[in-house]
């Protein structure tokens, strides 16, 4: 099994600390997903684990191999970012066969018969310049690289941006035949967390430049709960375990929990429990500071 | 080596060189009754160095922007990148100093560079053009719309450089002499040889701390 590990990985741009003492270990054949909120540091963090950005101390290995200027390394990872075509970037005047071709040009096991099938599959234009195409088209076309690239260790930054219903469940599909076909290993970073939450098998929560949490997905959702009710029975009930965006409303109050390892509810109070789904725990966890 | 996209560029870029000289050179030989078709091909090695020199300024915020960003979000090395940086200025550079040599040999008397004098007098510029633009191309990587400001400057300083010139040709005889000089010819060489590695001196630190951007 191989594995790519980002060890103590600090990135700062002047006095701006973006990722700090950051670690991480990514198991091949797994799909994780990468959530934070706005500016949490996940395309940095992405960025330097494929050497796109250097770091500013820190290293990321791949079965034990310094990625940076290590293109055996290099060769196993794609990152196909999210494209922001300005008026002024070189870019705008590409056409999606010439981008696609470049990319090709670049990547080892570039698989081109799949490029040209997601082209007509997205009924893409190749003839299009890429600063005529939609947010949408313009994700279509930084996933057909991702999954063209065959990649073994493939990055996503924000694939579904732009993309219509439809176009996202043709996105999950696929990455999940993919996945099934290949056993690559796929890391997502998506604001869509509910969608996305079915076919990440380990999430990983960034918030403010730290890893708040690594876990299986469902582990995670299976260990959150919504508890309501008085305040004195809620406090109660929850005393000593790991509670979350604590609201009152009134004399009611309602908080997330999560539950570690054979811990429950403290028994004897009267409360409302009720279960909580990923985006709800992503909340929890992000939208305040944590008490315990 | 992940090199292919830099040389194809390269290439490219050589080859708009020779078409933007030959349509420039053909316009103003037909624009001028004087001028006949041996002109054409006598001066044309003069609108290469022109257009050649120029190409090196014109692309080089585009290099940063767009073929380094490209490179590096690929998978690129760091050194592969900079390699193909180097590849991609130094490929039109090389071809077209080979095809003004030729073409010199080819015009025989009627040439305003002798082979041997062409060769340094190219390169030189073509080096030089290229240190010009590599700054540019620093200084956008760094601090990004200032880079246009510096080529205004450069535009400028070599538009009054390019008048003085005119004025001095006024005296063709004295430019002749000068650029069929031998020892002229290896200084311009060499000013662009230390030029040029003078700048790649702080593209390679750039091109190490670079952070892709698309």
């Amino acid at each position: 099994m191989s594995k790519l590990v980002c060890e103590n990985l600090t990135k700062a741009y002047g006095q701006k600390t973006v990722l700090e003492n950051l670690n991480l270990t990514l198991e091949s054949g797994k799909i994780y997903g990468l959530i934070g909120r706005n500016g949490a540091g996940k395309t940095t963090l992405l960025s330097l684990m494929t050497s796109q950005t250097p770091v500013t101390s820190g290293r990321v290995t791949l079965d034990g191999q310094r990625i940076w200027e290590t293109r055996k390394s290099l060769d196993r990872l794609c990152f196909s970012r999210e494209l922001n075509i300005s008026a002024e970037s070189g870019l705008s005047a590409f056409t999606v066969k010439k981008y696609l071709k470049t990319a090709a040009s670049y990547y080892t096991h570039w698989d081109q018969a799949m490029a040209d099938d997601l082209v007509a599959k997205f009924e893409l234009n190749v003839k299009t310049k890429l600063g005529k195409l939609s947010k949408g088209m313009l994700s279509m076309v930084t996933i057909i690289v991702a999954m063209a690239s065959k990649a073994e260790f493939t990055f996503l930054d924000e694939p579904v941006a732009g993309l219509d219903v439809v176009a996202r469940e043709q996105f999950y599909q696929l990455l999940l035949e993919e996945y099934t076909e290949t056993g690559r290993t796929f890391v997502i970073s998506t604001h869509i967390i509910e969608e996305a939450a079915d076919v990440m098998e380990e999430v990983i929560i960034l918030d403010k430049g730290k890893i708040i949490r690594e876990q299986n997905t469902q582990e995670l959702v299976d260990s959150a709960r919504y508890v309501t009710g008085l305040a004195d029975q809620v406090d109660g009930a929850t005393a000593g375990l790991e509670c979350h965006h604590s609201e009152n409303l009134g004399r009611s109050k309602s908080v997330t929990v999560l539950l570690g390892e054979d811990e429950d509810l403290n028994p004897g109070y009267d409360v409302t429990v009720q279960p909580v789904n990923l985006q709800k725990v992503f909340v929890a966890l992000c939208g305040e500071e944590a008490r315990v | 080596m992940k090199l292919k996209y830099w040389i194809t560029s390269g290439f490219q870029i050589f080859l708009i060189v020779v078409a933007a000289s030959f349509l420039y050179g053909l316009l103003i030989t037909v624009q001028n009754s004087y001028m006949d078709w041996n002109d054409l091909w006598v001066l044309l090695p003069i609108y290469q160095l022109l257009f050649g020199g120029m190409m090196q300024l014109a692309q080089t915020t585009g290099v940063y922007k767009l073929n380094l960003n490209l490179a590096l979000a690929f998978g690129s090395t760091r050194n592969e990148a900079l390699l193909g940086l180097q590849l991609f200025r130094l490929i039109p550079t090389l071809c077209n100093t080979a095809l003004i040599c030729v073409l010199q040999a080819v015009a025989g008397e009627n040439a305003i560079f002798t082979p041997l004098t062409a060769l340094p007098i190219s390169l030189g510029i073509g080096l030089a053009g290229g240190a010009l633009g590599t700054v540019i191309g620093i200084v956008y990587a760094r601090f990004g719309r200032l880079a246009t400001v510096l080529t205004v400057l450069i535009i400028v300083a070599l538009g009054i450089t390019g008048g003085v010139l005119a004025v001095m040709s006024s005296e063709p005889q004295w430019l002749q002499s000068l650029v069929s000089h031998m020892g002229f010819s290896w200084l311009v060489f060499g000013i662009g040889l230390i030029l040029y590695g003078a700048a790649m001196i702080p593209e390679h630190r750039t091109v190490w701390k670079y952070s892709v951007r698309m």
